[in-house]
């Protein structure tokens, strides 16, 4: 990608959330598809037993926030070397940032509500 | 939209059928379903504001053959997009521009494993 157009942050951050997304989706990868109680921990009172502890919420809350950001950053990444007015670089940017304020708040809000659910506190 | 910048794209991968080229489009083939996947998987969470049932009813269609298989799909794009950006970042942070062929390969390789593992954990 190409940093002169996209600018720095836009590259670092995209290099730096890559780094934690391998480790973090490690961890997410197998323990909801490799793990030997992998069908069974994806089902509503598994999640509930399992994982609604404050470190798992904290663990999928960062997850999410890296996973959006990277995931949408990318996208601008490519829509960047489609060489794109300034005008339409601009909606394209605002459009992302919007579209991922609400798939964080939409995924924070599922989160919310398993460890609200958990009788054992939160 | 700049489409003819597309055909272009597609016109060099024609044409430039090195390693590199082609691990550049599957990288960016692969980041783009990924995210798309995102969105139907916060979707899917979000049923659990329906109640448990509902919850569990989202669920239980991707305990299916064909959800098996769409799991395994994922796995492997995830799996090539993440050894492929390790790669990437690797090259970018410490200049490593003259043994990328090699790190490609070993990439490759390490990706074979994850998909020959993914069979038998995630398909079965």
């Amino acid at each position: 990608m190409n940093i002169e157009k996209r600018g720095f942050w836009s590259w670092f951050l995209q290099r730096i959330t890559a780094l934690l997304l391998v480790m973090g989706m490690s961890v997410h990868f197998f323990t909801f598809h490799f793990s030997p109680t992998r069908y069974a921990s994806r089902y509503y009172d598994e999640i509930i037993n399992r994982f609604c502890s404050p470190g798992w919420i904290a663990f999928h809350c960062c997850l999410l926030a890296l996973v959006v950001f990277h995931g949408l950053n990318g996208l601008w990444g490519i829509l960047v070397d489609f060489n794109l007015s300034k005008r339409t670089n601009l909606f394209f940017k605002q459009a992302l940032w919007f579209v991922g304020f609400i798939l964080f708040g939409t995924g924070i809000y599922i989160l919310i509500w398993f460890a609200t659910r958990n009788n054992s506190g939160f | 939209m700049n489409i003819q910048k597309l055909k272009e794209g597609f016109k060099d991968l024609a044409k430039n059928r090195n390693p590199g080229m082609v691990s550049f489009w599957i990288h960016r083939v692969t980041g783009v379903a990924v995210t798309i996947f995102l969105f139907l998987h916060i979707f899917t969470l979000s049923s659990v504001f329906r109640g448990k049932d509902a919850y569990d009813y989202a669920i239980s269609k991707f305990d299916t053959k064909l959800g098996y298989i769409f799991q395994y799909l994922l796995l492997l794009a995830v799996a090539i997009h993440l050894l492929n950006g390790i790669r990437i970042t690797v090259v970018d942070f410490w200049g490593l521009t003259r043994i990328q062929k090699k790190l490609l390969w070993i990439s490759l390789l390490v990706f074979l494993v994850i998909a020959a593992v993914g069979i038998k954990t995630v398909l079965w």
